[in-house]
């Protein structure tokens, strides 16, 4: 098993309630956006699913508040899990959609207007123009990773958030998304 | 054996049916034979930008139907000996033909030993657009530096890639150097970075393009319209000819001179 270890990522801690309709800042230091309301919905829904692939992810809704303590305290880690990959080369253009049971590999950009949709994990290997869903069941373990991570929206298991409005093209560097206390943060990977 | 080349979009008013009158005329000037097949059912207007709307007898969809010849619907150009429009009907719809007839009309006009066949596809992804590439070898996409055209041009790019139409390129159209420079139109850079296709063409934003269509005569017959040129290049690029990129640095009028001497001071 792989592990992350995501240390410095306690640095940036949120801002909160700064200006609660954006979506996440590109350098992870502050706000995020979660759809309470789906959260709430998806919660029974995301119960029943584990219910079926307990694997996937952790008994997350009892769970989550004891583990949230502990990570309070402790560096939190967070895992890749093992998932059936689907790998694909070539760029996603606007209007096409790819959805997998498993984790799924881009070779290529996923371009605005594209969308894709992964049960685990998502890697692009170029730039994340469109929409990505990583851990879509409602796992939010799940993170997505782009060399160049700018998309319209990110939704990781049941957390929705978008990027601020404004110059999409600062960001050169490879960056991944994942959940901490229930909120999408972006990290530069190193 | 002759070339079915589509001119493709997505968005409306970006230049398919412009490009098509001057990459035809242009051929047609560098002795080619060439046809220009309206495939705009219903909205045709590639008559009217070649001025020959008042020849019409037969359309497209009375070739596909068997009412005509494919002869009888070829409209001869007035000023090129080489260039033949096949206009569309106005009074029907996309319906009326169906993507296996297209092809077949594109055998056909094959066989009529043309050497290009340009076809004007319309706007939009439905029939119209299904129609008009049903018969193509190779694929132009004209977009114009605006984020709505470039999002229809990549959605158009799969499209045509799911139709093993490999390997599109690219015509940036109406571009303002200008506003380039002042960072406030996309770049070429901006938008191939987007679309990731060759790019074939780079046409600037020209007055001549306006006054040559309302005339019904093609800008690239006018000598010293920078459009035309652009369009001239694409033309030889078309044949196969290496052609270097225009430079569209702004001529320095003497006012201008003297308002950045009177700036400095």
């Amino acid at each position: 098993m792989i592990t992350f270890v995501t240390d410095k990522d306690k640095n940036n801690s949120p801002l909160e309630d700064e200006s609660p309709d954006i979506g996440l800042s590109q350098k992870g230091q502050s706000v995020e956006k979660i759809i309470e309301k789906a959260e709430a919905e998806n919660e029974a829904q995301s119960n029943n699913v584990n219910a079926d692939n307990t694997e996937n992810s952790k008994d997350s809704v009892s769970q989550s508040v004891t583990e949230e303590k502990i990570s309070s305290l402790i560096e939190k880690e967070f895992s890749i899990k093992e998932h059936a990959t689907k790998f694909h080369k070539g760029n996603l253009r606007s209007g096409m959609f790819m959805e997998y049971d498993g984790s799924l590999v881009i070779l290529g950009d996923v371009n605005p207007g594209a969308e894709v949709k992964a049960t685990g994990n998502i890697l692009i290997l170029g730039a994340l123009k469109g929409i990505a869903h990583a851990g879509c069941k409602g796992s939010t373990d799940a993170f997505v990773f782009a060399l160049n991570l700018i998309p319209v929206q990110l939704r990781i298991g049941n957390i929705i958030t978008r990027f601020p409005d404004g110059d999409s093209k600062v960001n050169r560097k490879p960056e991944y998304a994942y959940v901490e206390d229930g909120k999408i943060y972006v990290s530069p990977f190193e | 054996m002759g070339e079915v080349i589509v001119i493709t979009s997505g968005k409306g008013g970006v230049g398919k049916t412009t490009t098509s009158a001057n990459l035809g005329c242009g051929l047609a000037i560098s002795g080619k034979k060439v046809a220009l097949v309206d495939a705009d059912i219903g909205l045709r207007n590639l008559d009217v930008v070649m001025g020959l709307e008042n020849r019409i007898v037969y359309d497209l969809v009375d070739v596909v139907e068997g009412k005509c010849r494919l002869k009888q619907a070829l409209i001869k150009d007035k000023r090129y000996a080489g260039l033949y429009l096949l206009p569309a009907a106005q009074t029907r719809d996309k319906d009326a033909v169906s993507p296996e007839q297209m092809q077949k009309l594109c055998e056909n006009l094959k066989e009529e030993e043309f050497d290009y066949i340009i076809i004007d596809c319309p706007a939009g992804i439905e029939q119209g657009f299904k129609n008009a590439i049903a018969g193509a070898d190779r694929a132009l996409v004209v977009t114009t530096p605006e984020v709505s055209a470039v999002r229809d041009a990549d959605r158009i790019i799969g499209l045509l890639e799911a139709n093993e139409l490999t390997n599109p390129s690219l015509i940036l159209n109406r571009v303002r150097p200008d506003m380039v420079d002042r960072g406030d139109m996309m770049s070429l850079d901006d938008v191939t970075e987007i679309l990731a296709i060759d790019i074939i063409g780079v046409v600037p934003d020209d007055e001549s393009i306006v006054v040559q269509t309302n005339k019904g005569e093609p800008a690239v017959t006018v000598e010293n319209s920078k459009a035309g040129q652009a369009y001239r290049n694409i033309t030889q690029r078309i044949l196969g000819n290496d052609v270097p990129f225009m430079e569209f640095k702004q001529e320095e009028t003497f006012m201008n001179k003297l308002k950045k001497l009177f700036h400095k001071g």
